[in-house]
């Protein structure tokens, strides 16, 4: 009897010491997690923070050139920079729930739209430029700055006009200052300490690295590109037609800005280096490598083949996604639903060849 | 009943067993509830959901609001009685009833061993596990030593029931020719120590898992039956047991089979355990018995006639239960008509992605739901993979809607399921209108057919 007990006793402590174990040993396998996680960092998410500011920064020259004087050819090129920097975020906007971004609540600030113009208008003829009051979320980013460039006034001569106006330019430069003062933090701590931190979690639990990367890579693809983008707008969720929803509504450059999201949602996919053809360790070859050792089809291509499917939808639909919604919404309810089918592959395909939970699910198993 | 007098059920046996099984039993369940409350689960599971998935026929079991706190202390209560011992007939009725209403009150959180929990309880009830070392028996003043045999092989059965469907579930093509799911659940322990990245990752590993968990839950029972390899049995227990601990969440369950199993063992072991309690306990109770306590032989039932045939009916229903899936067509995992309340444990793995439309049928406007408006992300997980949570789920959207004034409506669903690392297909007719499909125990035609074959139980 008293064998059975020890027995018991080593056991049951075993078992209960698993619960808050620890030992972190570095994985040696064929996959190797730490790998991806580094290529993630230094080759994707780093250089696309990077590029970001940079464009931000040339938007910033550019708008401080306007400012200064404003004509046509100056507009021109402050529109070109502001579109620049607009496909940049849809590079980093995957990352925006990590980290010092998810701190700030980045998203919250620099692209929640349909922009507030009246709001905007307030603003500028009071004078008032604090744009961290909360409920000026809607009031600046990327949407205000559509607005501001495109939608103040009926043609570009009297926008232009509205910037002889000393509140029109100083709006606009805080809004442009902005958009910064939420990115150099979020770059600076990623090229600080947060980028060691992250590479070293890589244990399966709620708060490692992959699994924080997947929860967000799925929440970026579900809500902001599949519903802001085009979901919305085309009535899905309720409301009718929407098409003063869609992003960049004034620019009119919706399909470039989705299309651009598309690409950054793809090259994270298969761990493409930003601007660069080099593929490294991502979840295409962790499926892939998880792939090989279950039978049946293959994962990870028949991903990017939907993804490419939906892009080749969207390709088809007007510049303008406002136009496409007024004139024939046939089209784009095709490519909503190439884009609606990716997020059944992710969520269950993807989820269930990794095996972690769509976030953390508190809770005990059979 | 006539029976003869050396019949089966004339048998006697030490109650020891049977004491030790109802100590250990109580104070495992008082620990889980404290558990589950510590964990704050009764507030993220019952309290905080708008909406409770319910049981075919128990639809009137719902949370009680803030008061599902005072069933909780309720059942925990009543468990610390059982494992006292202190009105014990009353304490296990409690018992039963208390945690098997918090089962019924939402399927979300059903799991094989909260079943079990509830079947072993049922058994309880009708065994005297208080004749001996208990407070009932300390204030009357009374034990006994012996009681029927039938009484301990009850319990045995109950407990070689689970193992052996378990195992007979594992017979099936998925489990052993392609070591699903063991094939992705192993490979993502990879930052386990020492063994995480090593045989985790290696495929011999995963059938190695699977044919052995098989074998173990078939032979198990068996095993612990005869003597001479009743401790090898009971060291493979506690193994398979802390094993299954440390790779999946399952958090009491391990703790309460190994514990159950002790009942396997002869008298003279838990004679022993109740000898070490009652020399602890002795300065505590001299000081309230001044003659002691009358040793009587054997404990008679004197509603043996109703107790009998009663726990005959409900062995029968044991035994055809987890068969009951034959009766529907189709692949049981995919539809899982017939799946619960049959000890498919940790068989499946399965996951889904639902997205119900709302359609005006006259002017055929549409909308979709963003579940998490209702569901809890749990309640959502298990929603998405089973078809009576999708039509139960969809009637309560529809009524929904029709309350906040939208009219005509029609629900459909789109769905997609995943099962055992195949890729995810169509799993319910889109085309089906869900609002004007009732839920009955019949087969659900709308279910669209699986694609594949699996084999097997």
């Amino acid at each position: 009897m008293k064998k059975i007990f020890l027995l018991l006793i080593v056991f049951v402590t075993l078992s209960c010491g698993s619960d808050d174990s620890s030992i972190n040993l570095a994985p040696t396998d064929s996959f190797n997690r730490a790998t991806m996680l580094t290529n993630w960092v230094d080759n994707i998410i780093i250089p696309a923070y990077t590029d970001y500011e940079g464009k931000l920064s040339s938007l910033k020259t550019a708008t401080t050139t306007f400012t200064a004087t404003h004509n046509q050819t100056n507009l021109d090129a402050l529109r070109a920079e502001y579109i620049n920097a607009y496909k940049a975020w849809q590079y980093v906007v995957i990352f925006s729930s990590i980290g010092k971004a998810a701190e700030l609540d980045v998203t919250r600030w620099v692209n929640r739209y349909p922009t507030d113009n009246a709001g905007i208008e307030t603003n500028i003829t009071n004078g008032s430029t604090d744009l961290s009051l909360p409920s000026t979320n809607i009031q600046q980013g990327f949407p205000a700055l559509d607005y501001l460039l495109y939608g103040v006034a009926a043609d570009d001569t009297a926008i232009v006009a509205k910037y002889s106006g000393i509140n029109y330019s100083t709006y606009l430069t805080a809004v442009v200052e902005r958009l910064q003062a939420l990115n150099t933090p979020v770059l600076a701590d990623w090229n600080g300490s947060y980028r060691n931190t992250f590479v070293s979690l890589t244990e399966n639990s709620a708060a490692g690295a992959v699994n924080i990367i997947v929860n967000d890579y799925i929440y970026n693809y579900e809500k902001y590109f599949r519903a802001y983008k085009l979901g919305g707008p085309i009535g899905i969720f309720g409301g009718g037609l929407r098409p003063e929803d869609v992003e960049s509504y004034y620019g009119k450059q919706s399909k470039v800005l989705c299309l651009a999201a598309l690409d950054a949602i793809e090259n994270f996919f298969s761990g493409k280096h930003f601007s660069s053809t080099t593929n490294g360790e991502s979840f295409k070859s962790y499926l892939t490598y998880l792939d090989t050792m279950k039978d049946g089809e293959a994962l990870a291509p028949v991903m990017i083949a939907q993804m490419q499917l939906a892009r080749t939808k969207i390709n088809l639909l007007n510049n303008d996604f406002a136009t496409q919604i007024n004139s024939d919404i046939t089209p784009a309810n095709t490519a909503y639903t190439e884009m609606q089918r990716l997020v059944a592959m992710l969520k269950i395909d993807m989820m269930s060849a990794f095996n972690v939970s769509l976030d953390y699910v508190d809770n005990d198993g059979d | 009943m006539n029976m003869p007098k050396h019949s089966y059920f004339s048998k006697t046996t030490s109650v020891a067993p049977l004491v030790i099984f109802r100590i250990g039993f109580g104070l495992l369940m008082l620990i889980s509830i404290i558990r589950f409350w510590y964990n704050g689960w009764i507030e993220t599971q019952y309290i905080q959901p708008k909406f409770f998935f319910s049981y075919y026929g128990f639809e009137w079991v719902k949370p009680l609001g803030v008061y599902t706190y005072a069933l909780f202390a309720f059942c925990g209560l009543s468990a610390f009685l059982v494992a006292i011992g202190y009105k014990y007939r009353l304490a296990i009725i409690a018992f039963f009833i208390s945690f098997t209403y918090i089962e019924l009150m939402d399927k979300t959180t059903y799991l094989n061993h909260y079943y079990c929990i509830s079947l072993l309880s049922f058994v309880l009830m009708f065994l005297p596990a208080h004749v001996q070392f208990s407070l009932d028996a300390f204030i009357r003043k009374k034990e006994y030593t012996t009681i029927p045999k039938w009484c301990i092989d009850s319990l045995k059965l109950l407990l070689g029931l689970v193992y052996f469907y378990a195992g007979l579930a594992k017979i099936n093509s998925d489990w052993l020719f392609r070591a699903m799911p063991l094939k992705i659940w192993l490979p993502s322990k990879y930052d386990l120590p020492l063994i995480g990245n090593t045989v985790m990752q290696e495929e011999w590993f995963h059938y190695a898992m699977s044919w052995s968990g098989m074998l173990y839950d078939l032979c198990i029972p068996f095993l612990l039956l005869y003597k001479r390899t009743r401790l090898l049995a009971f060291v493979a227990v506690v193994f398979f047991h802390v094993f299954t601990r440390i790779l999946f969440p399952i958090g009491m369950f391990p703790f309460i089979m190994i514990v159950s199993t002790l009942v396997f063992f002869e008298a003279p072991f838990h004679q022993k355990i109740i000898a070490f309690l009652r020399r602890k306990l002795k300065p505590v109770t001299t000081l309230f018995t001044k003659n002691g306590i009358i040793n009587l032989k054997s404990y008679t039932y004197s509603s043996k006639k109703i107790v009998l045939p009663l726990l005959i009916v409900f062995f029968s229903m044991q035994l055809f239960l987890p068969f009951r899936y034959l009766y529907y067509p189709g692949e049981l995992f995919w539809t899982e008509e017939g799946y619960r309340f049959s000890w498919r444990v940790m068989l499946i793995e399965k996951a889904g992605y639902a997205n119900f439309k709302i359609v005006n049928k006259e002017t055929r406007n549409f909308f979709y739901v963003e579940n998490n408006d209702f569901l809890t992300s749990m309640q959502e997980k298990q929603m998405s993979t089973q078809p009576d949570f999708i039509l139960e789920y969809a009637h309560f959207l529809g009524d929904h809607f029709k309350k906040d004034g939208h009219k005509n409506i029609q629900v459909f669903v789109e769905s997609y399921v995943g099962l055992n690392g195949r890729l995810s297909s169509l799993f319910i007719d889109p085309n089906i209108d869900l609002y004007q499909e009732k839920e009955s125990l019949s087969h659900k035609d709308w279910i669209l057919p699986f694609k594949d074959e699996i084999k097997g139980f």
